[in-house]
């Protein structure tokens, strides 16, 4: 008990020192995962409204994949995209292997099924009279979606946050795509994992109440939305 | 010129056949009254006039040319449900939104916005969001959004159930409006015939599985025997009805209300009228009897009660109902 307390005075004392390596990875962590989803969402809003209120063919097999993917581990991703990214992968010259791009490309593509599905989730989780309502009045479906997305918007910006806590709470990617490299893809799960390897326990923990504090500021931004009286 | 014309229509909910309709018409800017029980296919049907589900079967046409099923609502059809869905933002951008989605725009959408709300009585709650109005105010803003769309047809459905008494009065004066000013049709369904016989409705009986013109059974038209007096005179029928007011000319008995026996009951029951019954129709685990007595009336009973009494068609029968279960329903 004694050594958890020491440890976590140390690990408060990283922080409030401002530890440069700690807030390297804290910066990278933050934009990388960021970055990816907000890509992510810029493809996973208009795909999920448009999965949720359309029909056509194909689209429950498109549904059993999207909630297969969910489930996806992280370095199947990590995987297959070194695959593809790799030096001898068909896009290895691009040079993406082993910078914060080929972590965003990775976690772009962990998010992106979790975003679609929660935002399909969200939108088909609309009242049923808000479609016969949009069909009563005439409305085309570009105006339905954009209302669709709209009246579903707290659901929407919960697949947001979750999609974004995947991203930032993942190890997979960011250590294989990303190789850990200090002060350049270093993020806070692999420092997280490298320093408790080499019984670093206390930086491991100094990062661990970093990552909880991340998702617990976005989790709590959106909470406060939620609550807000409309 | 009819505004829908319909046949052999069938309307079918959950995949089970709930409504026929072999001939049902529409004449432009009429008003229809669409009368039956809960569950009688009422909402099914105005679903069916509004496109928004298809028939299961026959033909209907809308405004003179055929309505083929899945397609897009044509223009002109305003749709008001029983419990209507409004956005969550302000009244004034509801109405603004179905403007837009109907393609109207730029300087169109201003006077048409404050219009419809003027109408209805809500351009005082116009920055007001929607899910805070109360439920009279609700039904007044789907409305005006309907209206916004200047609909030649407006299909409303129960739209007078719950509401407080100012709402009540704005929708039905406003409806009227538009019926008497710009000749829209009105469809509207009701479990109120009295009050759609009022206002000059044609109504139409879903009952059974079936829609068939006319009122609902039991109404009567005549005159009290004398003034003061409680007997009523429809034809060779004479009811006991209380109260019975001096200028009561039409009066109808529930159907529900009949009690029918083989033999003259001993019951506190005012009126005990013997006939010979000429009819009798199951529907909805009910039957439905029509029992002459010098004019038909129908009675509903179980079908228990109904085996229990043994009646066929040509048999004797009684059917006692109360004074007070007579609807006097004025001139």
């Amino acid at each position: 008990m004694d050594y958890l307390i020491l440890a976590l005075s140390h690990a408060w004392g990283l922080l409030t020192g401002l530890d440069p390596d700690v807030w390297a990875a804290v910066g990278t962590s933050v934009w990388v995962s960021g970055a990816a989803s907000t890509l992510a969402a810029a493809a996973a809003v208009p795909a999920g409204v448009a999965v949720a209120l359309g029909r056509f063919p194909g689209r429950q097999p498109l549904l059993l994949a999207l909630n297969t993917l969910m489930a996806l581990p992280t370095v199947v991703v990590g995987l297959l995209v070194y695959g593809l990214i790799g030096r001898q992968g068909p896009l290895g010259g691009l040079g993406l292997l082993y910078t914060p791009a080929g972590i965003v490309l990775g976690e772009f593509l962990l998010v992106l099924p979790l975003m679609t599905n929660l935002v399909v989730s969200a939108v088909e989780g609309l009242d049923p009279r808000f479609l016969q309502t949009c069909r009563a009045l005439g409305a085309g479906p570009w105006a339905t979606g954009r209302m669709a997305l709209w009246e579903a918007r707290l659901g929407v910006l919960a697949a947001l946050v979750a999609g974004f806590g995947r991203a930032v709470g993942e190890v997979g990617v960011a250590m294989m795509l990303g190789g850990n490299i200090r002060g350049y893809t270093r993020t806070m799960t692999t420092a997280i994992a490298l320093e408790t390897s080499k019984g670093e326990f206390e930086l491991g923990l100094a990062l661990g109440i970093v990552l909880l504090s991340v998702a617990l500021g976005v989790n709590a931004a959106l909470f406060a939305l939620r609550r807000r009286p409309a | 010129m009819t505004a829908y014309r319909a046949e052999g229509l069938r309307i079918a909910r959950g995949g089970r056949e709930v409504l026929r309709l072999e001939r049902f018409e529409v004449p432009a800017g009429g008003l229809v009254a669409l009368v039956g029980a809960n569950g009688s296919g009422k909402t099914s049907l105005l679903e069916v006039l509004a496109f928004l589900r298809p028939a299961s079967g026959g033909r209907l046409w809308f405004l003179g040319a055929e309505v083929s099923p899945g397609g897009r609502p044509p223009a002109g059809v305003g749709y008001l449900p029983q419990a209507p869905y409004l956005f969550d933002r302000s009244v004034a951008a509801n109405v603004a939104w179905a403007l837009r989605a109907r393609g109207v725009r730029g300087p169109e959408v201003a006077p048409r916005l404050s219009a419809a709300l003027e109408q209805v009585g809500l351009a005082h709650l116009a920055d007001r969001r929607a899910t805070r109005l109360s439920g009279g105010e609700a039904q007044r803003l789907a409305l005006a959004r309907v209206l916004a769309l200047e609909p030649r047809v407006l299909l409303l459905d129960e739209p007078l159930n719950h509401l407080d008494a100012e709402s009540r009065e704005r929708i039905e004066a406003v409806v009227d409006a538009w019926r008497r000013q710009r000749g829209t049709t009105v469809v509207l369904a009701t479990h109120d015939p009295a009050r759609a016989r009022r206002l000059g409705a044609e109504v139409w009986r879903a009952e059974g599985g079936v829609l068939r013109p006319g009122g609902p059974d039991n109404v009567f038209r005549g005159q009290p025997e004398r003034p003061g007096g409680d007997v009523f005179v429809a034809g060779l029928l004479r009811v006991v009805v209380e109260p019975l007011p001096a200028d009561a000319r039409v009066i109808e008995v529930d159907p529900r209300e009949i009690v029918l026996s083989r033999e003259m009951p001993s019951t506190s029951a005012r009126n005990r009228l013997r006939g010979t019954v000429v009819e009798a129709r199951v529907a909805d685990g009910e039957v439905w009897i029509t029992l002459d007595c010098g004019a038909p009336l129908v009675a509903v009973v179980t079908r228990s009660s109904w085996q229990r009494l043994g009646l066929t068609v040509g048999d004797e029968a009684v059917a006692s109902f109360k004074a007070t279960a007579v609807r006097v329903l004025g001139g």
